[in-house]
């Protein structure tokens, strides 16, 4: 089957690619863009892995299709940090520990992300909620809560 | 002693602002111009002879680019205990799932689609799928004269009795007489079934093979000499010819040792001259991979009426699958620890390993422990509500004290083994709410031994004064950080003066495993001494330099000053513009040391659907010291949920001659909602004869004992104890229905 | 994965004509979340063109009107987990569409997905045939509206044809007074349920049930009512005998069959629990505890 031509913005760029109909959009962001942040875990959008945000929203890219990402934004881990500097969730997962053999870091933040973007001050309730489709295998996700509590607080300037 | 600058402090860990950014390269990161992307085509059989392989219709596809038969294969086996396995399955099959062929193509899809049009004739054989089963005289053997394989790369004695690999003995005292003067005597069964790693990264690897034989493999792998090692036998190449490049690894716990998917990938870039690349998915992963294996643990203990434990004997059976891999070396570290942290007088204890024909098995976090462990510390409480003592008075009467003699050969300087329950115990007490109805506290010990390794590192002064340490042991677990903590604090810089590599097989000193809490152990003892050694060169050339005995030589942040009089000064960057500074030091491989960990988990059980929610999850270890606590702490919290998957929830179902889970849908981890937050309680002071400030191994013992402690829970809040692993809603829900049938 | 066309109409007739040119060639998407899924693992067949309803912006709603609600087809599952006027009258439907799977599943996954996939354990689907749902059809021969009892036919079949699309899933002005979902599994989140139960009642001002529904999950070839509960229940008050009553005619009704997830055996037991939860739980709510 011939390629279709795939419009959407990627961390605030619009790209245009010629894409196989299965790619899913987490083929189209690693292997088109190049763009290796986000991973396949599991390619059924059980482990959470590949999730990156789709107009703000937190998805799992492994089970959609590139095609159905058409005229769409989509923020990757890439697209995170602010001019450079690392976003302040991505300091806390740093300094508390969060982060141990780093494969499911780009995800769970990401979710963390979305979180903090709509709930600013999350109980700790909210935060595994958040992040349930987010699995870790490392750190049994003790640090992980703590540095999502630590970077709303630091991004409230409590 | 001045104050370490950097051991003891929670520093954050190297490498961490890549991961938190997505700039760190995993295996499936990383591709090479004309690269192909691979496939393994697998046997629907769990026992057949294979007959031939047709793969004109795959290469007649546009996009494929090569098949890989067992003929393009040396046909060489290898092994870990004993070397069994081959890159490909060899004239027949021996579980479902086995590789059989592979498929390079220009593109996924295409090797996708080629797998269904490999055509392979099978003449099927019968098959035994049960460990019991496997062990009787007539059943159908899984290999057929397995006196003829070669020894593995880390031998272990094998004497095959069927599908019998090894029988591991232990036996002390006299247990007839102790039976005989007991005043209690308690017989048990327990099982547990396979669980997997679940590493969130599938294998991933990439072979290229240059013109002029040189194999490089670029690969998630926690020991990539090991790889090297298996690679050369695989292979029938000389190591020289292979270099290993470890990549970042996400996750591993045992399971990215061996090699099974790299040599498939070395042989399919050696056949096409292309580069090469192999990813598992999720449901390979389940059905070919190397999980943990499952037991079956029949113990017998006699006590007397006070609780002095007196005699046991145990039969530990392991179910290794279809090739040996690490079984051998499971069912007999079990045997031998099959007293628990306790004292036992007489014992026997016996450990199979026993061929199957299903999937392989391999290490999981302190294999064969978390299984026996579950048996023994449920097994206590039993022994205690027996003689209606406090199951904590019992662990405190048999438990083992300073001056004793752990079952790793290591003598308790200190009471730590107390200390870890004590704790444990009193922030239970602190519990208003341990009474609530149908909640209970459990409380499971545990220990691990943590081996030596030779081990190497490389430091030099670079021309400007800052520090390269290179290692040869993959940085799993922040272990990486943990040594450069101690290079840094011995060598006389501050940690943004050093950077940590970890080299490949051609550039590094050989490393052990990061596998078996080997790593900070035997690293950070080898890393001392090379910094140490280093810091000495350094005092010799600054006390020349600066026309000063060496005595009056201080090392601080990369400056060497003479004492008393701070402007005579010189900076690694001056000093090293006349000569190299730079050292390489290797150690043997340290003696075993040994770690206790002791968990207390609280639970709710729903008596009407089984279902069990933890509350609150303790972990106690043993850690002699604490190089970087927040790594620590991080590793105790990791161990003790998956300790909690493997009791509740996780477990690989095998029906009908074949995997049943289906990928992460089935094969249930742990979520965020699951679990509760961990509390770490890190015991320091019983230190291991390490020159890294006496660390003792941390990976392992933190998983040991939590299934034990929910089990004994589960019993505490609720009345019901299920016997077998996972204790999922529905088996506790039928461990009351018996209870109250009862 | 075998190759496919696609397709994203831009308007829902665009849409009825591709299928109806296609037919059984073709498949629908919205969300996708349980088609690519089953698509990737061989359980569903790759069609030969799929179509995407990712444009139908217009087929995303949640209008409620004289205590009737009407939801667009596309409207996601997080949407009807946080919209306060379903949390407030229809709690059931909430809660049901807050199990399932993640945020990141249902940031994707459309209420009509779950309901079209048909799976008996389909969560979203309990709970709207507790809720009398009806379900808008459109095809090139037009609409039509049917119960939701009559749409599932089997395990993963309904009497959805090729050439159709689900529009809208309508909830009538009942005027519940409590409802409540109920379900367990393996663990607590991202996961099929073992079982599950919905209940919704209208309770008078004494306290005497006037309408009762009561489904279940996984019990059946299809999501299933059980009339049995519904009959005790109605005129009565409820006390500790009538949920037993419930729980009984729960499990009687219930014909589980055994999977990887739960065996037959525990599915029925779960049957009764977990219908007089849910009825326990909806005349709590009904009584304003």
């Amino acid at each position: 089957m011939a390629k279709q031509l795939l419009s959407l913005t990627v961390n605030g760029e619009r790209h245009e690619l010629a894409v196989d109909p299965r790619d899913t959009l987490l083929r189209a962001i690693r292997d088109h863009l190049g763009l290796t942040g986000t991973k396949e875990g599991c390619g059924e959008g059980e482990c959470g892995s590949c999730t990156v945000l789709l107009d703000g929203k937190p998805v799992c890219s492994c089970i959609m299709l590139a095609l159905d990402a058409q005229g769409r934004e989509v923020t990757t881990i890439e697209g995170i940090a602010e001019d450079g500097k690392l976003h302040p969730l991505q300091q806390a997962f740093v300094e508390h520990g969060a982060i141990q053999c780093g494969f499911c870091t780009p995800g769970m933040i990401v979710s963390a992300k979305a979180l903090l973007d709509e709930s600013p001050d999350p109980t700790e309730d909210e935060i595994r909620a958040a992040i349930v489709g987010n699995l870790c295998r490392c750190t049994g996700y003790t640090h992980i809560v703590n540095a999502v509590k630590a970077a709303a607080e630091a991004m409230s300037g409590r | 002693m001045k104050e370490l600058a950097f051991v003891g402090k929670p520093v954050s860990r190297l490498g961490d602002p890549e991961k938190a950014t997505g700039a760190a390269r995993f295996g499936a990161d990383f591709t090479l111009p004309g690269m192909l992307y691979a496939k393994i085509v697998r046997s629907p059989h769990a026992h057949a002879k294979i007959l031939s392989i047709d793969a004109s219709k795959a290469l007649a596809l546009d996009g494929v680019v090569a098949v890989a038969t067992p003929e393009d294969t040396p046909q060489k086996r290898y092994g870990f205990g004993l070397g069994d396995e081959t890159i490909l399955a060899q004239e027949k099959v021996r579980f479902c799932g086995e590789a059989v062929a592979a498929i390079a193509a220009t593109d996924p899809y295409v090797a996708e689609e080629a797998l269904g049009l490999i055509e392979v004739q099978y003449e099927l054989l019968p098959a035994v799928f049960d460990a019991e089963e496997a062990m009787k005289p007539d059943a159908p053997l899984v290999h057929d004269d397995p006196a003829s394989y070669e020894e593995g790369f880390i031998p272990f004695p094998v004497e095959p009795k069927g599908n019998i690999a090894t029988h591991t003995e232990i036996s002390e005292g006299d247990v007839e007489k102790g039976f005989a003067e007991s005043d209690l005597i308690v017989e048990e069964r327990y099982s547990t079934v396979p669980i997997h790693q679940s590493y969130i990264e599938p294998h991933a690897c990439l072979a290229q093979w240059d013109p002029d034989g040189k194999l490089t493999v670029w690969t998630c792998t926690q020991g990539h000499f090991v790889m090297r090692n298996l690679l050369a036998k695989a292979l029938d190449l000389p190591m020289t010819s292979i270099n290993v490049v470890p990549m970042e690894i996400g996750g591993a716990f045992g399971g990215k040792i061996a090699a099974y998917v790299e040599p498939i990938a070395a042989v399919l870039a050696m056949k096409t001259g292309r580069p090469v690349q192999i990813v598992l998915t999720r449901q390979e992963e389940l059905e070919d991979a190397r999980p943990r294996c499952a037991t079956v643990t029949e113990v017998k203990t006699g006590v007397k009426r006070d609780g002095t434990l007196v005699a046991r004997t145990l039969k530990f059976i392991v179910d290794n699958g279809a090739y040996t891999d690490f079984g051998p070396g499971t069912a007999g570290a079990a045997a031998e620890a099959g007293r628990g942290p306790y004292r036992i007088p007489n014992v026997r204890c016996d450990g199979y390993s026993v061929w199957t024909h299903k999937f392989n098995t391999g290490p999981m976090r302190a294999p064969g422990f978390p299984q026996i462990t579950f048996a023994l510390e449920s097994h206590m409480d039993v022994i205690a509500e027996k003689l209606g003592m406090d199951p904590v008075e019992l662990r405190r009467k048999n438990g083992l004290r300073t001056g004793e003699t752990t079952f790793a050969g290591t003598a308790l300087q200190k009471d730590v083994f107390m200390e870890c329950l004590d704790k444990v115990v009193a922030r239970i007490a602190e519990d208003p709410k341990k009474d609530a109805p149908d909640t209970g506290w459990g409380i499971g010990c545990g220990e691990w031994r943590v081996g030596g390794h030779p081990s190497g590192a490389t430091l030099k002064i670079n021309e400007d004064g800052t520090a390269s340490l290179i290692i040869g042991a993959p940085d799993l677990t922040g272990s990486r950080t943990s040594i450069a903590q101690v290079a840094a604090d011995e060598l006389g810089v501050r940690m943004d003066q050093l950077f940590a590599t970890v080299g490949d097989t051609d550039e590094a000193p050989l490393g052990p495993v990061s596998a078996g809490s080997m790593a900070t152990y035997n690293m950070t003892n080898v890393v001392r001494r090379t910094a140490h050694a280093l810091r000495q060169k350094i005092v010799a050339l600054a006390a020349e330099r600066l026309e000063v005995p060496e005595e009056d030589i201080d090392i601080e942040e990369g400056v060497a000053s003479v004492q008393g009089a701070p402007d005579k000064r010189a900076t690694f960057a001056e000093l090293v513009q006349e000569q190299q500074v730079a050292i390489t030091v290797t150690a043997d491989a340290l003696p075993p040391t040994h770690a206790f960990a002791v968990h207390g988990v609280k639970v709710h059980v729903d008596r009407e659907t089984g279902n069990v929610t933890v509350l609150r999850a303790i972990g106690a270890l043993d850690c002699g010291k604490a190089i970087n606590p927040l790594s620590v702490a991080g590793q105790i919290g990791g161990g003790l949920v998956q300790g909690l998957g493997q009791a509740l929830c996780e477990q690989v179902v095998f029906e009908d001659g074949r995997v049943a889970s289906r990928s992460f849908t089935d094969y249930k981890l742990p979520t965020a909602m699951d679990v509760p937050p961990v509390e770490p309680i890190i015991v320091e002071g019983d230190l291991s004869t390490s020159d890294g400030h006496g660390c003792k191994g941390i990976g392992e013992p933190v998983h040991v004992p939590t299934a034990g402690a929910v089990a004994n829970a589960i019993y505490n809040a609720v009345g019901a104890r299920p016997y077998e692993l996972p204790m999922t809603p529905e088996k506790v829900h039928w461990a009351l229905k018996q209870r109250s049938d009862t | 994965m075998k190759t496919f066309e696609y397709t994203a109409p831009d308007s829902l007739d665009e849409a009825i004509a591709l299928l109806a040119k296609h037919g059984d060639k073709a498949a629908l998407i919205a969300g996708a979340t349980d088609m690519m899924q089953r698509m990737k693992i061989g359980e569903a067949e790759v069609p030969d063109c799929i179509v995407s309803l990712s444009k139908l912006h217009d087929l995303a709603y949640i209008n409620v009107a004289d205590g009737a609600v009407a939801i667009g087809a596309l409207t996601l599952l997080s949407d009807i987990e946080r919209s306060e006027a379903i949390q407030k009258q229809y709690a059931v439907l909430a809660e049901a569409a807050a199990s399932i799977g993640s945020p990141q599943i249902r940031n994707r996954g459309t209420l009509a997905g779950n309901v079209c996939s048909a799976s008996p354990a389909a969560d979203a689907a309990v709970a709207l045939l507790a809720l009398d749902a009806r379900v808008k059809i459109a095809g090139s021969d037009g609409e039509k509206q049917i119960d939701i009892g009559d749409f599932f036919t089997g395990p993963r079949e309904s009497c959805l044809e090729a050439t159709q699309i689900v529009t809208e899933i309508a909830l009538p002005a009942k005027g519940w007074s409590g409802s409540s979902y109920q379900r367990t599994g393996l663990r607590r989140a991202m996961d099929c349920c073992v079982a599950s139960a919905a209940a919704a009642l209208i309770v008078n001002a004494d306290g005497e049930i006037s309408d009762a529904r009561v489904a279940l999950g996984a019990m059946a070839p299809t999501p299933i009512r059980v009339p049995a509960a519904e009959q005790a229940l109605t005129g009565q008050v409820v006390g500790e005998e009538l949920l037993a009553e419930v729980a009984a005619a729960a499990s009687a009704a219930a014909q589980p069959i055994s999977d990887i997830r739960g065996s037959a055996e525990y599915r029925k037991d779960l049957a009764g629990v977990l219908a007089r939860r849910a009825v326990g739980t909806a005349y709590k709510r009904s009584r304003g505890s």
